[in-house]
């Protein structure tokens, strides 16, 4: 099946995925920002939108959007009198809300509007896999360079404040790079299943350790092998793919956490 | 010994959020020995005064005045911890010093030796959950000793602790009080009132309520108002 290119894109872009669902959805879960996670996600459909009705690069208005909500959802839970979690919704539903509309003023609307939902693992482009080789390769590196402060700051923001440490900073580039990963992945999984890839390897990797490090690598491979069983899905029997990984990763994890009562 | 300066003090201090104003008049020296108690009722302000002092807020008015060139270890209350985070108790003492790529043999070593300190070295891989609340506890106090403090300010030590694991946290502190000054927040009164020198009640403002420290070291009473014994 390899002999295709659409196929030998495809597999780098689920490796890569894989790479920065592992590390990205890692940190994500240990800190308990799933629902913050979510929210950027669904968000980020007001960028698609808006980019397509202007006709530009759908992905330019999903990082757009991402990345802000990712910065304002930060200053709401420091700063503001809103809960930080029905803020979240309205972010969440705002962007997609947006995302709707626009993409119905478009003329010939009839975008691959499931594509976005759902993810097209199969239309992966040389394009997008330049952009997910370069995201996986900034978060790797600062995710293993400067892993003493990330593990600090993520345990206790406070205490690594008192410490010393640029807590702010810290926050803001690991908010900006979860946007920016969910993104790209976003092609290949949608919207609506790509944070089974943020968090499904990682509670699965936390039963077997209780080592961030070893997380961000275990998580990497079992996103890994969920994703080309997706991949094989889709190839073989015409099944979306990022339904079929959500799956599978979801009958691992019950597996296991019976298997071990 | 009244030329003594000491590492923090409190000069008339008033302190709040959101112009909610909780602490007036607040009065207050630790010196290189102390050993201070503070006491008093849920939101008298007792946790406002420890953020003044690990500069978190700034007063509203009046003065705080901190010695530049000391470390502060910090022990929190035990729930701001997530007890099922991926970490290992070492890690969690190694916190405790400012790391931006990798610890040092030294820092590294000396966490083993806190460890060994409050005999917890023989769990140091384990996850910080699967501790013994007075175990944990005493885990977090290393984190606090990792930058070699000349203060350790502690907020509600013994919650959630038994009698056994709190008297021993008592006699650990006694231990450490030999080499550094100690302020910490309590709402019991009784076990505490024999291992600090000075217990001053929080209700807003401060009262001293004894002082056996200043039977030794004569200083400045530190109350303005209300002084009862």
């Amino acid at each position: 099946m390899l002999q295709y290119e659409f196929m030998q894109n495809a597999l780098w872009g689920v490796v890569l995925i894989s790479v920065i669902a592992g590390f990205i959805g890692t940190v994500i879960v240990v800190r308990r920002k799933v629902f913050v996670a979510g929210g950027i996600t669904h968000a980020s459909f007001g960028g698609i939108g808006i980019a397509y009705y202007l006709g530009i690069n759908p992905l330019i208005g999903a990082f757009l959007f991402a990345v802000t909500t990712a910065l304002s959802i930060d200053i709401l839970e420091k700063k503001s009198k809103i809960r930080p979690d029905s803020a979240i919704a309205m972010l969440w539903s705002l962007g997609m809300a947006i995302g709707l509309i626009f993409m119905f003023l478009s003329p010939g609307y009839s975008a691959n509007l499931m594509g976005f939902m759902f993810g097209d693992i199969l239309s992966i482009a040389v394009s997008d896999i330049i952009g997910m080789a370069t995201i996986a390769a900034v978060t790797v590196m600062l995710a293993l360079l400067f892993y003493r402060p990330l593990l600090y700051v993520s345990f206790s923001p406070g205490f690594a404040k008192l410490s010393g440490l640029k807590v702010g900073l810290i926050q803001s580039v690991v908010s900006v790079l979860t946007a920016l990963g969910i993104v790209v992945a976003i092609k290949a999984v949608g919207i609506v299943l790509v944070l089974s890839l943020f968090t499904i390897p990682q509670a699965i990797s936390a039963m077997f350790t209780h080592n961030m490090k070893v997380m961000f690598f275990v998580s990497t491979i079992i996103a890994l092998l969920a994703g080309v069983m997706g991949l094989m899905a889709a190839y073989f029997i015409d099944l979306p793919a990022s339904a079929v990984i959500t799956a599978t990763l979801a009958i691992v994890m019950v597996v296991l956490k019976l298997v071990r009562r | 010994m009244g030329n003594r300066k000491p590492l923090i003090q409190l000069k008339d201090v008033s302190a709040g959020y959101d112009h909610k104003v909780v602490l007036t008049e607040a009065n207050l020296a630790v010196y290189q020995d102390s050993f201070i108690a503070l006491v008093g009722p849920n939101g008298g302000g007792k946790t406002t005064i420890i953020r003044l002092m690990l500069r978190q807020i700034a007063p509203i008015s009046g003065s705080v005045e901190i010695d530049k060139d000391i470390n502060i270890g910090y022990l929190p209350q035990i729930n701001d911890s997530d007890l099922e985070f991926p970490i290992s108790v070492l890690d969690v003492v190694l916190s405790g010093t400012k790391c931006l790529i990798k610890h040092t043999a030294e820092e590294v070593e000396y966490a083993h030796e806190l460890l060994r300190f409050v005999q917890l070295d023989e769990f140091s891989d384990r996850q910080i959950g699967q501790l013994s609340g007075g175990q944990r506890q005493r885990a977090f106090l290393c984190r606090a000793l990792m930058c070699k403090p000349q203060l350790l300010v502690l907020d509600e030590p013994s919650t959630y602790m038994d009698k056994d694991t709190s008297t021993n946290m008592y006699e650990l502190l006694g231990e450490l009080h030999k080499s550094m000054a100690i302020v910490l927040v309590s709402h019991d009164i009784d076990s505490m009132s024999h291992k600090a020198h000075t217990i001053i009640r929080v209700d807003r403002t401060t009262h001293l309520v004894s002082n056996h420290y200043a039977t030794v070291v004569p200083y400045t009473p530190i109350v303005k108002r209300n002084a009862t014994n």
